[in-house]
């Protein structure tokens, strides 16, 4: 009997265990479904609510440990102002908060406002449902008079507003005044003297353009460009969004054909397959590199590092045409359960530290893309010029942003091969095209 | 059934729910999501062994990955393991200052792998680092190297960090089993006249066996999942050059929001394991 009795105790905690496990396993299965039914309700229920009237409200904030300069202070700061509200913050390197937010989006726990960038990157959240469409939120708060259209325009994906915008960045040539002026170099205007520029600066021993391929999205700067020289910008568009094929395409081609000979001709720097982009200051601040793309987060990185400004200035990559420049949208993402309440407090957390960015530069560091507000800080000498060349030139989407993770992935290791010399260009456009089929067969 | 006989088992339920939950669970967990086309944020569709037959016949990073993760466990299986057995061996002899010098050789071993990854990051270093600028100081400066960027070179050059960090580890247990080796029988070989290369062969290493076991299974569990230093010093470039079974299971699950491909990687990577680690099991077992 008590061989039964035990037994029974032992399989009844295994069933149980087996149980709890099993609930656990069906709620990740099916949390998404159920996150994407919660919205409806929680926005009913959340209609009633009106932000601030006493109610409590828990927010979670996660970001990049590095925009961390100041979060703290006017978290107090604002919570001082609403005392019914506690807003947790959370940084994370660039890695971890992907796989952060990644994991949490699985268990339906993700916080209520993240860091995001635009193009496929945030892109997959309002894919999946479980990012909140400010669509609405938008249009009956008058975003269209608030945030600049370019702003607005990289943070709708797939047919949404998918957040608050935080910055637009946009990346043009930095290069070392001193260098141009001892070689006697212009600034070139086309191509063919973009080059003569760079083979005179070879010529004098000093690496033309600074690079680095860990990660591959800085040696893509230049490519990227040189696609746009080939292909014009209505075919670089059609090109970004497969509505022209890569395959066989020329100006696909001949873009990764003069990527190649860059490489070939040692216009990047030696060893530059093994380079990380937080070495690449180390060839440019001495003057061993002439120039390098950016964007108007630079002029903060080289005050940082102590470095004199004037030292270097910035010109729009001569890709012809209307010389666009390449540009990424950085945003503030909303979690889809949130309830109205909480979406009105968390959108008046983000004004709030936005309007005191002046008193906290470390909060954003490059002009809020707010209407009236562009406030840009008086040492940072060559952001203005930036935005003014983009305004001008126009952009594109940066190809990091605007294509596949997958496809995205294929061209990082394409541009390596071709460094390598293992592929050839019409190999890789080849490749190019797979990678899109790939990323189509899955999606 | 008498109380003696039921308590033992009582006292293992805690363990073994815990063991369940945590490994047992998430093990079959991962193997039920291989099966399926999930990104992690919408439904899983179960799509059989698609995933592995996409791996096995498609990819062609895939068979990279796996390739190098040979590679680096015979390269740990043939400099790792001597290398500690040799340094066990100098570092048991009775000599002053011995102590310190396992420490030195261990001291690597306690820092994390990204760490080591990058100082030897830097010391690879094509521009600034200290292997191309010690050539040129000697007059070799012909003789430098991209190192890290080199494909042909890289995952040899990675796991020379590795190995400056890893053999502290095998080394003590080396020094363990030699130290428990008998000081009567050492005598007797000695008075018998045998050199010390046959007292080695004939008998330390005989009788080092059961820590050539414990080495050698968990050199080659290290090496089927080596990661951080990989991730720190190449992140698996250039080209996927020195890309292992794990830093593409994290890259196909967290870059490409693939859940069902980088489980079907953990799979197979748990299926290459088990092929060492069964018998390593069977035999411990046997032998008590």
């Amino acid at each position: 009997m008590k061989k039964k009795m035990v037994a029974l105790v032992i399989m009844a905690t295994m069933v149980a265990s087996a149980v709890l496990i099993g609930c656990n396993g069906a709620s990740e299965d099916t949390g998404n479904d159920a996150t994407t039914e919660a919205p409806a309700d929680t926005a009913d229920d959340g209609a009633d609510d009106t932000a601030g009237d006493g109610e409590a409200i828990n927010l979670t904030f996660w970001g990049l440990s590095e925009q961390a300069d100041g979060k703290e202070e006017v978290i107090a700061s604002f919570i001082e102002q609403h005392p019914n509200v506690t807003i947790e913050w959370s940084g994370h390197s660039n890695e971890t908060l992907h796989q952060n937010l990644q994991i949490s989006a699985v268990n339906d726990t993700l916080p209520s406002i993240w860091f995001m960038w635009g193009g496929a990157l945030g892109g997959r959240y309002v894919q999946y449902g479980v990012s909140r469409d400010l669509t609405d939120f938008a249009n009956a708060n008058n975003w269209d008079n608030k945030f600049t259209p370019a702003s607005l325009e990289l943070a709708t994906l797939h047919g949404e507003l998918a957040g608050y915008p935080r910055v637009v960045n946009i990346l043009a040539v930095y290069y070392n005044r001193e260098i141009f002026a001892d070689l006697s170099l212009d600034i070139p205007t086309d191509m063919g003297e973009f080059l003569n520029v760079v083979e005179t600066i070879q010529a004098a021993g000093i690496t033309p353009l600074n690079s680095a391929s860990i990660p591959g999205w800085h040696i893509m700067r230049y490519w990227e460009q040189l696609l746009e020289h080939y292909a014009g910008a209505e075919l670089h568009d059609q090109l970004q969004i497969l509505e022209a094929d890569w395959e066989g395409n020329e100006a696909v081609i001949n873009s990764f054909a003069t990527f190649q000979e860059y490489a070939d001709a040692g216009f990047f720097p030696d060893g530059v397959l093994s380079m990380e982009a937080a070495d690449l200051v180390m060839l440019l601040y001495p003057g061993e590199a002439a120039m390098q793309i950016e964007g108007p987060w630079f002029d903060n990185s080289i005050l940082s590092d102590d470095q004199d400004l004037d030292r270097f200035g910035v010109f729009a990559f001569p890709n012809g045409g209307s010389n666009r420049l390449s540009a990424f949208g950085e945003m503030f993402m909303f979690n889809d359960n949130l309830s109205d309440a909480e979406l009105e407090m968390a959108v008046a957390f983000l004004d709030y530290m936005f309007e005191r960015a002046e008193d906290f530069p470390g909060l954003v560091g490059r002009p809020i893309p707010q209407i009236g507000k562009d406030y840009i800080p008086a040492e940072l000498t060559n952001v203005p010029q930036i935005f003014e060349m983009g305004s001008a030139n126009g952009v594109f989407t940066i190809s990091d942003q605007a294509l596949p993770p997958i496809v995205v992935d294929e061209l990082f290791n394409l541009l390596d091969y071709l460094v390598l010399g293992t592929t050839t260009p019409e190999e890789a456009a080849a490749s190019m095209q797979r990678a899109w089929e790939r990323h189509l067969a899955e999606d | 059934m008498n109380k003696g006989r039921v308590s033992p088992y009582l006292f293992l339920v805690p363990a073994f729910l815990i063991y369940t939950s945590v490994i047992i669970y998430p093990v079959f967990n991962s193997i039920w999501v291989s099966l399926h086309s999930w990104s992690g944020m919408d439904a899983m569709v179960f799509i059989g062994l698609e995933n592995f037959r996409v791996l096995f016949f498609e990819d062609n990073v895939f068979w990279t990955a796996l390739r190098n993760n040979l590679t680096w466990m015979i390269l740990t299986l043939l400099f790792m393991v001597s290398a500690s057995l040799g340094l066990a061996l100098l570092l048991s002899a009775n000599y002053v200052g011995r102590t310190f010098f396992r420490g030195v050789f261990y001291f690597p071993f306690v820092l994390s792998g990204i760490l080591v990854g990058i100082i030897w990051r830097w010391m690879y270093h094509v521009n600034f680092g200290f292997f191309n600028e010690f050539l040129t100081l000697i007059g070799l400066g012909d003789f430098t190297q991209t190192w890290l960027g080199d494909p042909d070179g890289a995952l040899f050059y990675v796991f020379i960090a590795a190995l400056w960090r890893g053999v502290g580890a095998p080394m003590i247990l080396f020094i363990a089993g030699l130290q428990a080796i008998p000081k009567d029988i050492l005598e007797s070989a000695e008075i018998d006249g045998a050199g010390k290369i046959k007292t080695f062969f004939s008998i330390k290493l005989p009788l080092l066996k059961e820590t050539f076991i414990i080495v050698l299974a968990t050199q080659i569990i290290g090496s089927m999942g080596v990661f951080d230093i990989i991730v720190s010093t190449t992140d698996g470039g250039p080209g996927n050059a020195t890309q292992v079974l794990a830093t593409y299971m994290v890259q196909q699950t967290f870059s490409f929001n693939n859940m069902g491909m980088g489980a079907a990687l953990s799979t197979i990577m748990l299926l290459i394991m088990m092929i060492v680690i069964v018998p390593y099991i069977l035999f411990t077992t046997k032998e008590r």
